[in-house]
């Protein structure tokens, strides 16, 4: 048997809800009426019969009606509401997905930025070694070439050479005062360890 | 004073009851729905057949019952309901607050066990 599941509260449309239910009250009155017949009452007065038991059919059908329009207005608003709901959560949803992605991009650019300063602060540094190394190596390097060409022919000592070296800063050779500092440090080390050697 | 909203919403209720009592015991149509009423009530209570749908088209719409197209005995084509679980919850409701009713009325009216005992002394 053929059977179709019809939801009242969902109707597919209004006119499919309101032939429903005309379909549902001819069924009812046939079966009343052959019921009726069936009783053996006179034709006649089926119709009179029928009205008696079953009451004024146009106002149990408008009745009906007013209410499949109800339901299917009722529906709709539940469906717009949904909607509405469902919209303003999809917002609510993106706009704080959104922030928390511009949260996330703004402290890995802080990061970033500070990696970079970092970095170029290391640099920086690297440079100033590289520029004092090689400041103190030509020092060193101009400092035993240039031993007197005179005196040559003797051994130079090493005390000379460090006298030499530490007039040579007196007379301001070298400009750059990180290097000149570094090379006094190194004198002052070497004549003490002199000394030492010296005293033995 | 009597409170016409409050007397209309019981005798709504009740014969949401009735049509929700019937169909606890098998899937009807309208029509088979009314012939059960008047067959259980051995006639006394002749409800305008008409009246029935409204009320069907309510429980419906509440998801007390489901309607559903086949063919009937006759051949015809008819809308069968049938009680869903919301509907035999709100039946279990509908008869508590019916005997709790029947119970009281029976009790202003005198034929509770007690007065009915005082009277027939």
């Amino acid at each position: 048997m053929k059977s179709r599941r019809v939801s009242l509260s969902r109707p597919r449309d209004l006119s499919s809800a309101f032939c429903d239910i005309d379909d549902e009250l001819a069924c009812h009155l046939e079966l009343l009426m052959d019921e009726l017949r069936h009783q053996g009452l006179p034709e006649e007065e089926l119709q009179i019969e029928v009205c008696r038991r079953f009451g004024p059919v146009e106002r149990t059908r408008n009745v009906c009606r007013r209410l499949a329009v109800k339901e299917m207005i009722m529906n709709r608003k539940t469906a717009v509401i949904v909607g509405v709901v469902f919209a303003l959560l999809l917002v609510v949803c993106l706009a704080t997905t959104s922030l928390l992605l511009s949260r996330r991009a703004a402290v890995a650019r802080e990061r970033a930025l500070a990696h970079a300063m970092q970095a170029r602060e290391m640099a920086m540094e690297a440079e100033t070694q590289r520029r004092t190394a090689e400041a103190t190596s030509a020092f060193l390097e101009d400092l035993l070439t240039g031993v007197d060409p005179v005196a040559a022919t003797r051994e130079t000592s090493v005390r000379e050479i460090l006298d030499a070296a530490s007039r040579r800063l007196d007379l301001g050779a070298v400009e750059n005062r990180e290097v000149e500092a570094r090379l006094r440090k190194v004198i002052e080390a070497a004549t003490k360890g002199l000394e030492k050697s010296d005293g033995l | 004073m009597t409170n016409p909203t409050k007397t209309k919403d019981l005798l709504k209720g009740t014969l949401d009851a009735m049509i929700l009592r019937v169909l606890r015991d098998s899937a009807e149509h309208g029509y088979g729905i009314a012939r059960r009423i008047e067959a259980a009530s051995s006639g006394v209570l002749g409800i305008e057949e008409g009246s029935l749908y409204p009320a069907l088209h309510r429980l419906s719409h509440s998801g007390a019952i489901e309607g559903e197209w086949r063919a009937s005995e006759s051949g015809r084509r008819a809308r069968y309901y049938r009680l869903t679980d919301t509907g035999r919850k709100r039946l279990k409701v509908e008869l508590d607050r019916w005997s709790r009713m029947a119970q009281a009325v029976s009790v202003v009216l005198g034929t509770g066990p007690g007065r009915a005992a005082e009277a027939s002394a």
